[in-house]
C-alpha cells in the first residue's frame, strides 16, 4: 500500500516535470496537471482489471492519490503567480505586432506548417491580417486580428441593438424543465397554451421549446411519435 | 479551498492508513514466522506432534488476517502462504521427508510478504 503510494507520487511528478520539459504542444486543451491524471488515471484503472490476482486497493489507491494531487496543485497553482509559473509557463506570443517572433517558434519547437494549419483552422488565409498568436500555457493558439481586419462591431457603427438574453430551454423532448420555467417567471399553464397556439395537442408532442428574455420563442414539435 | 483543504487531508489519512498497514503487516509477519519459527525447532528435535500443533494454531492465526491480506497484498503471495501452511501441516503429519524444506519455504513466504510492502529504494524502484 505504502509502496503503490509513493510510486504514484513519483510517477505524478515525473510526468508533471517531463510534460513541462516537453513544452505546450503535447498539452492540447488540458492543463500540465490535469493531462498527467488523464493520463495516468486510465492506466491505473485497468491495473486490477486487466490482472484479478492484484487487490482492488492497488488501483485504487493510485486513485486517490491523484485525485488528491490534482487537487492541491490546482490549488496551489491558483494561489501561487509563481507556482503557476514554474509548472505552467506563461503564455507566448508566436506572432508580435504583425511579425513572426522566430525564437518564440524555436524555444516551443512550433513549425511554420502548425503555425499555418492553427492559423487556416481559424478561418484566416493571410498571415500578415494577424496582429498577435499567443501560444497559451494549455497549447491553444489564440489569435488576434489587425484592427483593420477586425469585424466591425454595433458599437462601432452606432446602432443600438437590443439584449434579448439568454435562450432557456423550456421542454425538452416532451419533458417540461420547471427550473428554467421558474426561472422565466412563467407558469405551466401559459406552457401549455403557448404549445396549443403552435399546433400541438400537448407538453409531450413536444420536441423543443425555447425562449429567450424578450419573450421570443422556438417551437420544434415531435416528428416522431 | 474546501477542496484542497479536503485533498489534503485525505492525502494525510492515505498515508498513515499506509504507515498503519505497514506496521500491521511487519507485526502479522513476525508473529507468524515467530511460530514457524518455533515449529522448525520442534521438527528438527524431533518432535512432530508439538510442530504440527504450533504449526496449525499459526494456520488460525493467518486464517483470522487472510481476508486483510488479500485486500492489501497480491493474491498469488497471499495464496502461496496459505498453500505452504497446508503442504508444511501434510509433510509434517505423513512424516514425509519433504517437511523441513516445506516449513522452510513457509517461512520464506511469510518473511516474503511484510518485504513486499517495506519501504525501501529496491521496491520503490
Amino acid at each position: 500500500m505504502a509502496i503503490i503510494l509513493i510510486r504514484t507520487l513519483i510517477i505524478f511528478l515525473a510526468l508533471i516535470v517531463a510534460m513541462r520539459l516537453m513544452g505546450k504542444r503535447q498539452l492540447g486543451e488540458l492543463e500540465l496537471s490535469e493531462l498527467v491524471v488523464a493520463v495516468l488515471i486510465a492506466d491505473i484503472a485497468s491495473i486490477p482489471l486487466q490482472n484479478p490476482s492484484l487487490p482492488l486497493s492497488y488501483g485504487l489507491i493510485p486513485l486517490l492519490v491523484l485525485f488528491c494531487c490534482e487537487l492541491i496543485f490546482s490549488g496551489l497553482t491558483y494561489k501561487s503567480i509563481h507556482l503557476r509559473k514554474l509548472l505552467y509557463g506563461r503564455p507566448n506570443f508566436i506572432i508580435e505586432r504583425g511579425r513572426i517572433a522566430q525564437q518564440a517558434m524555436h524555444r516551443n519547437r512550433f513549425t511554420l506548417d502548425e503555425l499555418t494549419q492553427e492559423l487556416r483552422n481559424q478561418g484566416i488565409l493571410d498571415i500578415a491580417s494577424v496582429e498577435y498568436a499567443v501560444l497559451e500555457t494549455n497549447g491553444q493558439l489564440n489569435i488576434i486580428l489587425a484592427p483593420a481586419q477586425q469585424p466591425v462591431t454595433a458599437e462601432q457603427m452606432h446602432i443600438g441593438v437590443e439584449d434579448t438574453g439568454y435562450f432557456s430551454i423550456l421542454i425538452n423532448n416532451g419533458r417540461i424543465l420547471r427550473d428554467n420555467l421558474r426561472r422565466m417567471g412563467r407558469d405551466e399553464r401559459w406552457l401549455q397554451k403557448q404549445v396549443q397556439q403552435r399546433g400541438a395537442q400537448c407538453i409531450e408532442d413536444v420536441y423543443l421549446l425555447m425562449m429567450n428574455d424578450a419573450g421570443q420563442i422556438y417551437f420544434a414539435a415531435k416528428e416522431l411519435g | 479551498m474546501k477542496k484542497e483543504l479536503f485533498a489534503g487531508a485525505l492525502l494525510l489519512v492515505l498515508i498513515g492508513l499506509c504507515a498503519w498497514n505497514l506496521w500491521y503487516l511487519s507485526r502479522m509477519c513476525t508473529q507468524l514466522d515467530d511460530a514457524v519459527a518455533q515449529a522448525e525447532t520442534s521438527y528438527a528435535a524431533g518432535d512432530p506432534a508439538r510442530t504440527t500443533e504450533t504449526l496449525r494454531a499459526a494456520a488460525a492465526r493467518w486464517s483470522d488476517t487472510e481476508d486483510y491480506a488479500h485486500c492489501m497484498l497480491p493474491h498469488e503471495s497471499t495464496d502461496a502462504v496459505t498453500e505452504g501452511f497446508r503442504r508444511a501441516i501434510r509433510t509434517v503429519e505423513t512424516g514425509d521427508a519433504s517437511a523441513a524444506a516445506d516449513i522452510a519455504l513457509l517461512r520464506v513466504r511469510i518473511q516474503g510478504l511484510a518485504d513486499g510492502e517495506r519501504i525501501t529504494l529496491g521496491n520503490i524502484f
